[in-house]
């Protein structure tokens, strides 16, 4: 939160030439899988003082092909490098030639003061347009947020959703520590493309299944600090944790509710693993689910009125609805014997979960109006499948070259990357909701 | 079929625990109150591979050291079958000889399919497990179940061997006896 404030403080926002309202300007994305937008990314004026890996545009380029949205342009093919406006007007047709959709340029300087002043521009090359103008002044470590903000006035200039660049994810490391069965276990924050982690909980004990509350400022997670197994909220900013639920038994799988005022999480105090929802003010529990069978992994619809979870009521996993209060349950999946796992994408229209083809488990995405479970990977290891807050992409842990990573799919199938977190085995990503809501 | 099979197997075991006495057919974890008042005693037993029961006079019977504490399960199954019945009867006459003694049953799961579903199936395990100890005699007293889902695998290899060596309930003499 902190950090937050301080990136808002520093960042100046300067309008140039165009107003800023010339951002509702935007090229719908038409529903077709396998659409790119090609966009040539012309290198920044004066950002050859940095090196490669920290220049502006190596950072917009790789956050947006890596989206699964863009088809970056190689910068080699660039019949000119403008760096300012009059450099581009009257020459569209240069860009035309390059079949590119849209174009950015800019350029960047040091302030005597040691910081640095970033201006861009953003065109739509068929009509010979400007989409966006923005200057920044940033400190030198903020010239990372400055690049991924840039990524995301492009990013929703261009296909009408917002970016998720400064996004964060929340995800579990494990380390081999002692004999084998014993483990360090992480629970890290870190930015969208997994740098910058930070620990925000070390054990040697499990810990699992983290989940971000409506607006980021707590985590609720499952750990075994104890000895046992017992679900904690946290605050994000403060780290401040407290224990809601430490009873016989299973305490797992919690999720925030909407609102953030209650949990749902599975519980087998009972005998049995059912579905609870807990008012976080009052730890009062309510009990949603009932019989001899596994029911755990709830998760809300945006509006918070349905909960999905998983049962093996009818023999193996699958995934089931019902009301908040309950009532109304319902199985949705019917293909496949091993559906688990799911939760609501934000337009509350799709669920992501682990689904079992031939043996491999994948990350799929299951369109409530129809019914469809489409599988989105070609990977055998899928587990725990998040959506963006964009609801564009999927975050998911999987296994790569023997060790477990943390990966992203769009939705488009386009976009397929293996995030850079550094440590042990990845596992359990959870991707926070937008700063600003 | 062949979780129909397995169902069946988990409620006849059920409906045996049932008539094996009130003990047997109390809610899991209502073992873990009872077995806190058994923790000074089980202190008692001291530590190490060979911990013997306490206070029992004769201890004639097969040492801890005697006896494999894994018994391992088909994929998504809870089923106890084959050479893994024998070895739970060994534990169990064991925890019968030495009613003081108290065991931690630890389920967990290969990496295969989520997180906490795994932990439901780890959970199903252990608790199969205890309800085969019980309808053996054991007091349930001296049982206590946890699951650890996928999240400490013995073996780290993302193979059909790893995923055999980790779908397994673990008898933990050492988690009571070094409380």
């Amino acid at each position: 939160m902190n950090r937050l404030k301080a990136r808002v403080g520093v960042l100046l926002w300067v309008l140039l030439g165009t107003p800023f309202a010339a951002l509702a300007v935007t090229i719908h994305i038409s529903h077709g899988y396998g659409q790119k937008f090609p966009i040539a990314i012309v290198p920044f004026g004066g950002e050859q003082a940095w090196p490669p890996e920290s220049r502006p545009t190596t950072i917009i380029g790789k956050d947006l092909a890596g989206s699964g949205w863009f088809d970056v342009l190689p910068s080699r093919d660039y019949l000119s490098h403008p760096t300012h406006d009059v450099q581009v007007q009257g020459h569209f047709n240069d860009w035309r030639l390059l079949k590119a959709t849209a174009l950015l340029i800019g350029h960047m300087q040091r302030l005597p003061d040691g910081r640095i002043d970033l201006a861009f521009r953003l065109y739509d090359v068929n009509k010979g347009s400007q989409l966006a103008a923005l200057q920044y002044t940033v400190r030198p470590p903020q010239l990372e947020a400055a690049a991924n903000a840039i990524a995301n006035v492009v990013y929703e200039a261009i296909t009408g959703a917002r970016g998720v660049f400064n996004t964060r994810i929340a995800f579990v490391t494990m380390y081999r520590d002692g004999p084998p069965g014993h483990f360090l276990y992480k629970l890290e924050i870190a930015d969208a493309e997994g740098h910058d982690a930070r620990v925000v909980l070390q054990s040697r004990e499990p810990i699992m299944s983290p989940r971000w509350s409506p607006h980021g400022g707590r985590l609720t997670y499952v750990s075994f600090a104890t000895g046992w197994p017992a679900v904690y909220v946290q605050d994000v900013a403060t780290g401040q944790m407290s224990r809601v639920a430490a009873f016989h038994g299973l305490n797992g799988a919690p999720a925030f509710s909407p609102d953030g005022t209650h949990l749902a999480l599975s519980l087998s105090k009972t005998g049995y693993p059912e579905i609870y929802t807990m008012n976080l003010a009052t730890r009062h529990l309510r009990q949603l689910t009932f019989g001899p069978s596994i029911n755990t992994e709830p998760s809300w619809s945006p509006g918070g009125g349905h909960i999905v979870f998983t049962s093996n009521r009818s023999g193996g996993p699958q995934i089931y609805e019902m009301n908040a209060d309950g009532g109304d349950k319902h199985r949705l999946t019917f293909r496949g014997r091993y559906n688990a796992g799911a939760s609501f994408s934000p337009n509350g229209k799709w669920l992501t979960l682990v689904s079992r083809r031939a043996g491999q488990y994948h990350a799929a995405v299951f369109e409530l109006a129809d019914s469809t479970l489409e599988i989105l990977t070609d990977t055998s290891l899928d587990e725990s499948p998040t959506f963006a807050p964009n609801g564009q992409e999927i975050l998911y842990s999987t296994v790569v070259g023997g060790h477990r990573v943390l990966a992203t799919v769009s939705l488009n199938g386009q976009g397929h990357r293996i995030l850079g977190v550094r440590g042990g085995d990845v596992t359990d990503p959870a991707w926070s909701p937008f700063r600003h809501p | 079929m062949k979780m129909n099979k397995r169902t069946l197997v988990i409620v006849g075991l059920a409906a045996l625990a049932g008539c094996a006495g009130k003990e047997a057919v109390k809610p899991h974890g209502a073992s873990a109150t009872a077995s806190r008042g058994m923790n000074t005693q089980a202190n008692g037993a001291g530590q190490g591979s060979n911990m013997q029961g306490t206070g029992m006079g004769s201890s004639t019977g097969p040492t801890l050291s005697s006896f494999s504490h894994l018994v391992h399960f088909r994929t998504n199954s809870a089923t106890i079958s084959g050479v893994n019945r024998k070895i739970v009867k060994e534990n169990a006459s064991y925890l019968e000889a030495h009613p003081n003694v108290r065991v931690r049953l630890e389920g967990n799961t290969d990496e295969r399919g989520t997180a906490q579903y795994n932990m439901a199936l780890g959970w199903r395990r252990a608790d199969a497990v205890k309800h085969m100890l019980e309808v053996l005699g054991v007091s349930g007293s001296q049982l206590a179940t946890i699951s650890f889902g996928k999240s400490r695998p013995l073996a780290m290899g993302h193979n059909p061997q790893a995923w055999a060596k980790n779908r397994r309930v673990y008898f933990n003499y050492k988690y009571f006896a070094s409380k």
